[in-house]
């Protein structure tokens, strides 16, 4: 079986509504870690489903697993047991390569410390991703050049990232994971290490990106950002104690 | 892709100069070395051979042997030594495409009015001046008729006739040799000298008039012969040895010696050289290697969390094992053509000094041999920059992610 992104939008530039099928369902879905002799479990078996368009908020003090569960969704860490469907695909069925498309069509990552590549400019950070789907460089650049335009930083896109204050970082980390169009967005703490203006900011921008039609998926221990979004989920110890 | 991807190599590296830099020194030196080295190596045997062919080509020489007393004692009285009848004998049984000469030759005072030297003359054939490659500058070379009546006529080399004579025009003019009076018939254009015979100062006569007025005998110095064709080389040197064998009751009291086996030997020595150089250069571009390896590491090490960032927006292991191989082919390659320039420059100057110590003795650069430099540079490259790739390659994008 392999990978397949379905087309994102319909020619009216909107998503295909198949709210029916679930984008993301895991069942049973377990992680252990080795810790020299000792096994730990960061997540415990766990039943969730995530359909397309929702916003969810995962909350949850540190080490209670919320991020092993976004690695595990977003295909950068396979889970010890239990079966992840995306898009009715089976994930523990991919290969290496086909994981490495599926991180690149469905999955736009947003991180805390925004994880830009110091060296590249804004645009060349945007367009990484397209680097790896083996787009031609001009077109590259133009879609770069348009994501940065969504996110209000076209008039930066040569700055170095060390140049840019670091809400503008986190909009051209966002331009990146928008730049390939896909279902989901996942948001490790993405206001972390922005003042509170600027979290702002981001957030307004991550549900306006929601409201857009993507899937919006977020980390965060803030209970003011989480009322924002339509779904909470609380984890603790590895388990999931609440899901609204 | 793989392009773009160099490129970006290239400018990483040069965002960290001092370390690159000193990175890439040990494939500098390996290219270096092997390039500088071989291009002396190269150029010393282009001199040996040019200097073997200047000889003339397709030589044999034929010459008495130093008999051990045993040996002496034991052929007393069958053999008369090389003579002229063997020079004869020679001529008449081998194909007329071969040439050859007698050489005869006597330490004479050679004498114009107040001038005076001393000198080895030799008693030689018309052929003598095609089978050693001489030209003549002016006049005329010696004649079979010069030969016939024992004629009292010379040839000079460029030098001695201008020691006798200055400026002036010896043509026509006498000279003394010993205490016979001959006339300077030709003079012969310059040739040099090699392995400590000048050949400016030669001084020719017929072989017939040496041995009648000046050797008392018909002993030889020796018989050249050139070969028409390097390939019937070795089947003439046997066809003499017969001959002479049956001549000389099977005494062998004569050595044939052979231009071709010396080049031979040239080129065996040059193969040892190169041998021990290879070995050398190896040496340099492991240690290069391993040089690059041991930054590579380091540097995948440091670029954890930017691995992990690219594979999360999509690098496969093999889009990332690549990218680091080609970052280390990218380092070898760069101290592979500094490699190649250094080399080019220490080549030259080795070059330099060497024509200063020996006269004709130049650097010989092969393009073969840069081209191997460079080959072997991306081959280090390749070769070394495999594990740290590798290594990259298998983080789990995950912990990669979290390791700020």
């Amino acid at each position: 079986m392999s990978y397949h992104a379905l087309p994102l939008l319909n020619k009216e530039g909107e998503f295909p509504v198949v709210k029916k099928m679930a984008l993301i369902s895991l069942t049973g879905i377990s992680k252990t870690y080795q810790m020299g002799a000792v096994l730990v479990d960061a997540l415990c078996p766990t039943d969730l489903s995530i359909k397309q368009g929702e916003s969810v908020s995962i909350m949850g003090r540190s080490g209670s697993g919320k991020t092993t569960l976004l690695h595990i969704m977003g295909c950068l860490a396979p889970a010890t047991s239990g079966e992840y469907l995306l898009e009715d695909v089976s994930v523990s069925s991919l290969s290496d390569l086909e994981m490495a498309k599926a991180r690149n069509q469905s999955f736009g990552f947003i991180f805390q410390t925004f994880h830009l590549l110091p060296r590249q400019t804004a645009v060349q950070n945007v367009a990484l991703p397209l680097f790896y789907n083996g787009t031609p460089k001009e077109e590259r650049i133009a879609k770069a050049q348009d994501a940065l335009q969504q996110v209000g930083l076209e008039n930066r896109a040569n700055h170095l990232p060390a140049e840019l204050s670091g809400g503008q970082q986190q909009r051209v980390a966002i331009a990146r994971a928008l730049v390939n169009r896909p279902k989901i967005i996942l948001a490790d703490e993405p206001t972390g290490n922005l003042d509170s203006k600027s979290g702002d900011e981001i957030m307004n921008l991550l549900l306006e990106l929601n409201h857009k039609g993507h899937t919006l998926i977020l980390i965060t221990h803030d209970t003011d950002i989480s009322k924002r979004l339509k779904r909470e989920i609380m984890i603790a110890d590895g388990k999931v104690i609440h899901d609204r | 892709m793989i392009v773009e991807t160099f490129l970006n190599a290239l400018s990483n590296l040069a965002l960290n100069k001092l370390r690159s830099g000193l990175t890439l020194m040990g494939v500098v030196i390996g290219v270096a070395a092997v390039i500088s080295m071989s291009s002396i190596v190269e150029g010393g045997k282009a001199m040996t051979v040019s200097m073997i062919e200047k000889l003339g080509t397709n030589l044999l020489s034929v010459r008495p042997k130093t008999l051990t007393e045993e040996e002496q004692r034991a052929f007393t009285g069958r053999s008369k030594g090389l003579r002229y009848a063997d020079y004869n004998a020679i001529v008449q049984s081998i194909a007329v495409a071969h040439q050859v000469t007698p050489v005869t030759s006597a330490r004479l005072q050679i004498k114009q009015g107040d001038r005076n030297e001393s000198v080895m003359v030799e008693g030689v054939l018309q052929t003598y001046m095609e089978i050693q490659n001489y030209e003549i500058g002016q006049g005329r070379f010696l004649l079979s008729e010069d030969e016939i009546g024992f004629k009292k006529v010379v040839v000079l080399g460029k030098e001695i006739a201008e020691k006798l004579f200055g400026t002036g025009d010896p043509i026509g003019r006498d000279i003394k040799l010993g205490d016979h009076r001959f006339i300077v018939v030709g003079l012969l254009a310059e040739k040099g000298a090699l392995h400590g015979i000048n050949y400016d100062m030669t001084v020719v006569i017929p072989a017939t008039t040496l041995m009648k007025l000046f050797a008392g005998n018909d002993l030889l110095t020796s018989i050249i012969v050139k070969v028409d064709e390097r390939k019937k080389m070795k089947q003439v040197s046997h066809k003499i040895s017969a001959i002479l064998l049956q001549r000389h009751d099977g005494v062998k009291d004569f050595v044939i010696r052979n231009q071709d086996q010396l080049v031979r030997n040239v080129e065996m020595i040059v193969f040892t050289f190169q041998v021990i150089l290879g070995g050398t250069a190896a040496l340099a571009l492991l240690v290069g290697g391993i040089g690059i390896m041991n930054i590579m590491l380091v540097s995948v090490t440091e670029r954890t969390s930017e691995i992990g960032l690219r594979m999360a927006v999509g690098a496969s292991r093999q889009a990332i094992l690549t990218q680091f191989l080609i970052e280390s082919v990218a380092l070898s390659t760069v101290g592979g053509v500094i490699g190649i320039l250094v080399g080019t420059l220490l080549g030259g100057g080795f070059g330099w000094l060497a024509n200063r110590a020996i006269d004709g003795w130049n650097a010989v650069i092969l393009p073969s041999s840069v081209v191997l430099g460079f080959f072997f540079a991306i081959g280090v490259g390749v070769a070394f920059g495999l594990y740290p790739a590798y290594k990259a390659s298998r983080l789990a994008p995950a912990e990669a992610l979290r390791s700020d």
